[in-house]
């Protein structure tokens, strides 16, 4: 392999973070399991522990898929989407938990292999109310796992990642048989309607922020810009775009970052090298352009990470002309300057 | 390619979203009148009925003797759907206050004091809430059936006389 493992590097906003988080996993457990044997006292230890994980676990992943969307449609919610893998990995072991208690609560005590009873104890597909839901759960936790033990960025540089980010997708695919796995299992068994309404109201809430912040991305990627005769993009007048921010046009359906620098304008690849986080919604920190996502910088004249890092993402040749800004739309390596105009990239 | 990965969301989620939303309302609708017991024993696998009826074909409802620790009524129904899969109601009065009561179904004419050695596992009560329970093929027309605490291992209720309604 060319890329070598490093152990995550923990910091103080980290510890904050997992100290947090490992809280509200606590105090979840506890309120799930308290308020259950207050109200069914004569459930069994093991049902409100199985219950509670379960419970933590979906309502944990239904933060984690919010986080993505509303991060796209509101800036505010930047700062959640780092160190978001902890909640996933989190989420898989509570998830992980459940199942494995279920697995032994409901299943290891026979004489047929857990394992086979998990899948033949109902093949009732037929059958709303005896729907073999434990296989959909089953499925599912099997991506998370995939997922989370593919959640270090060792795993992200070595897949790269486009590849990375597309097998985390399939969380979607789990989201959707757990949600199944709940409307077809323990919901059959329950009379109450706050259950059904809550999986309802989860499942409507995952599904409008994605589909909604889907169309504006789509919306976003349509949006042609002109071009000059010589098949250059017109951004727009250099005053349109702030100062050490960025302006993103879309250069056959990929996206570019063109940022201001005082007078300087320089034009890179919007996708960060790590996560393929959008360089253009970042500012310019320390004359680095700087991900808002988890902070990776890029010399924007060069689109090199300042040393010993090592990322790298293209650039673009950019320049000004009577206020103007014309991008080529070519990739390169290094920015043209060119005479009596305003230089770009210097 | 994140162009790619942007397209692939928004078609995953055109078509996970009515899905997911679609099964989830399905799923809630067709909930039983009575929710169906969640353990499936490997005794009952193919001859569960496809599917729960809200009308039976026909009712026999049965009081339930209960035993000293069983200080609770329980309703005792059976039935069968229209295509003849028949099941058994189990209706607590109240929460039986007893550990891991099972439900078994066995031949009346089982004897002894202890749970039958042919007696088939139907699932467990929770609580007051009232169950259905499918019967497999081979047990008599109207079944013993008796509740079992597993937690104190014995059997704390049986069912008795029979009233034919509808």
């Amino acid at each position: 392999m060319g890329h070598t493992y490093v152990a995550v590097g923990w910091n103080r906003q980290k510890r904050i973070y997992d100290r947090t988080l490992a809280l509200a996993v606590l105090l979840s457990l506890g309120v799930f399991v308290g308020v259950g044997a207050a109200l069914f006292p004569n459930t069994t230890a093991e049902t409100l522990l199985i219950r509670g994980l379960g419970t933590t676990a979906l309502v944990l992943l239904h933060v984690v898929l919010s986080i993505g969307p509303l991060a796209r449609l509101d800036r505010r919610f930047l700062p959640l989407l780092y160190n978001r893998r902890h909640l996933g990995v989190t989420m898989f072991v509570l998830a992980l938990a459940h199942g494995a208690l279920s697995l032994i609560q409901f299943h290891a005590l026979g004489d047929m292999d857990p394992l086979a009873s998990l899948f033949a104890s109902s093949t009732h597909t037929g059958s709303v109310a005896w729907f073999p839901f434990q296989p959909l759960g089953f499925v599912a936790l099997m991506i998370l796992f995939v997922m989370a033990a593919t959640s270090h960025d060792f795993w992200l540089a070595f897949l790269t990642a486009p590849v990375w980010k597309a097998l985390h997708m399939l969380v979607y695919v789990a989201w959707a048989l757990l949600v199944l796995h709940v409307a077809l299992g323990s919901l059959q068994v329950e009379a109450s309607p706050v259950g059904p309404a809550l999986l309802l109201v989860g499942a409507l809430w995952v599904s409008g922020l994605h589909l909604i912040a889907g169309r504006r991305e789509a919306a976003d990627d349509r949006e042609a810009s002109a071009r000059t005769d010589d098949g250059r993009i017109d951004v727009g007048q250099l005053s349109e775009i702030t100062d050490g921010c960025a302006k993103i046009v879309t250069v056959e359906g990929e996206r570019v970052a063109v940022f201001r620098d005082g007078d300087s304008v320089f034009a890179l690849s919007n996708a960060c090298q790590h996560q393929n986080g959008p360089l253009g919604e970042g500012r310019l920190i320390d004359g680095c352009v700087t991900c808002p996502w988890h902070g990776y910088q890029y010399d924007p004249a060069t689109g090199r990470s300042p040393p010993p890092f090592t990322e790298a993402v293209p650039t673009f040749g950019v320049e000004v002309i009577d206020g103007n800004v014309l991008l080529d739309p070519h990739p390169r390596a290094a920015v043209v300057v060119r005479g009596e105009h305003s230089e770009a990239g210097t | 390619m994140i162009a790619a990965l942007r397209r692939r969301h928004r078609v995953m989620f055109a078509v996970l979203a009515p899905t997911v939303l679609a099964s989830v309302v399905v799923a809630v609708g067709a909930r039983p009148d009575r929710p169906a017991s969640s353990v499936t024993p490997r005794e009952l696998l193919g001859q569960l009925p496809q599917d729960l009826s809200p009308e039976p074909a026909y009712r026999l409802t049965s009081g339930l003797a209960f035993g000293a620790e069983l200080r609770v009524g329980v309703d005792v129904a059976f039935g069968a759907d229209p295509r003849g899969s028949r099941f058994v109601d189990v209706s607590p009065h109240g929460d039986p206050a007893l550990p891991d009561v099972l439900v078994y179904a066995a031949d009346p004419s089982a004897g002894g004091d202890g749970l039958p050695g042919d007696a088939v596992l139907l699932g467990t009560l929770a609580g007051a809430a009232p169950l259905r329970f499918a019967l497999p093929d081979g047990l008599p027309e109207e079944p013993l059936i008796l509740l079992y605490s597993l937690g104190d291992q014995q059997i704390v209720g049986a069912s008795l006389v029979t009233v034919r309604e509808g």
